[in-house]
């Protein structure tokens, strides 16, 4: 008899069970939540979304188009006259949030005429605040019907005026306010 | 080539599915246990999920399956847990009672006998490729299968002598 048939028959008829195989996986793949491609597109419509909301962020610091610009120019202004400033970053910080808080429903409407120049306040969104020359805070609302006007008394728009130099008038009986466009 | 529309996924299972008896006949003749050939042909076929080389063809993949095997098996006799506790004659049954005490007078022979005996018989493999396959010597893999064809003379009797 042959070596070789023997053997190989009787190989032929061993077979392996085949459910040891059953738990055998292959080599999980790294999971990719998305794309290099996909993180920087998000990085970069984010930066994107931020610069055009930029000018319409109020931050208490760094933002030069921000309406609350306006603290920094009465910071300047008073300085100048001598008034006291606040005396370190925490102080400044609760200063202009005290200025920011709205005005009393109860302020008289400010009037144009007859006045003669204070000094430089502050624009806010719903009122202007008039500094004394003491330092004292009073508010006046703006309301639907306050008209903002050049030095020409000629009527100008609210976002004119935000660009212009904010000055404050009075009358012997009451104050008022007027803005004055340089 | 591995085709390019047979990703290595489908190319793995097709070559688990068509090299599985060889990798398992070739455990069971080197490890001579059932349990033991299990054991070998799992961690072969781990190994070849898991492996990340790319097979130029079926043969190549087979010649890999085969060369891994051996590793494995090797790995198994030097375990301080790898003992015989079965006889392989009562693990196996044969419908053929001559190819049967064929295979089981095989088994007999020293390990290394086996696996020479095994590559050369039943996977059609040259002295070469034995060797390069065992690292070992062309010389060493004829002295191999020379003395286990002796061996097989005497325990197999006159009615084999066509080898």
């Amino acid at each position: 008899m042959n070596f070789k048939d023997e053997y190989r028959a009787a190989n032929e008829q061993i077979h392996g069970d085949r459910t040891i195989l059953a738990g055998i996986t292959e080599k999980p793949k790294k999971i990719i939540y998305f794309k290099p491609a996909v993180g920087i597109g998000i990085a970069a419509a984010v930066c994107a979304i931020t610069l055009l909301a930029y000018p319409y962020i109020n931050l208490p610091f760094g933002n030069e188009d921000s309406p609350i610009k306006t603290d920094g120019v009465f910071l300047a202004s008073e300085q100048e006259k001598g008034m006291p400033l606040p005396e370190n970053g925490e102080e400044m910080q609760s200063y202009n949030l005290e200025m920011r808080k709205a005005a009393p429903a109860s302020v008289a409407e400010p009037a144009f005429d007859n006045c003669k120049a204070f000094g430089t306040c502050l624009l806010f969104e719903n009122y202007v605040s008039v500094y004394d020359e003491s330092g004292n805070e009073t508010k006046y609302a703006i309301t639907p019907e306050t008209v903002f006007v050049n030095q020409n008394d000629e009527e100008i728009s609210r976002e004119t005026a935000e660009k212009g130099v904010i000055e404050c008038i009075e009358t012997e009986n009451m104050v008022a306010v007027k803005i004055i466009i340089k | 080539m591995q085709k390019k529309t047979d990703s290595a996924s489908v190319f793995k299972h097709r070559i688990t599915e068509l090299y599985f008896d060889t990798v398992y006949r070739l455990a069971l003749s080197r490890t001579g246990s059932k349990s033991d050939a299990d054991d070998v042909v799992q961690e072969v076929f781990v190994r070849f999920m898991r492996t990340d080389k790319v097979f130029e063809s079926d043969e190549h993949a087979k010649a890999w399956l085969i060369k891994v095997t051996i590793n494995c098996s090797k790995n198994v006799f030097a375990s301080s847990w790898f003992k015989k506790t079965v006889p392989l004659s009562e693990e196996l049954t044969f419908t053929d009672t001559h190819s049967g005490d064929v295979y089981l007078t095989v088994s007999k022979l020293p390990q290394k006998y086996r696996t020479v005996i095994h590559l050369f018989y039943y996977e059609d493999m040259s002295v070469k490729q034995i060797a390069d396959l065992l690292n070992t010597k062309e010389t060493t893999v004829k002295s191999q299968l020379h003395r286990a064809r002796e061996m097989l003379k005497s325990m197999l009797g006159e009615d084999y002598n066509e080898f």
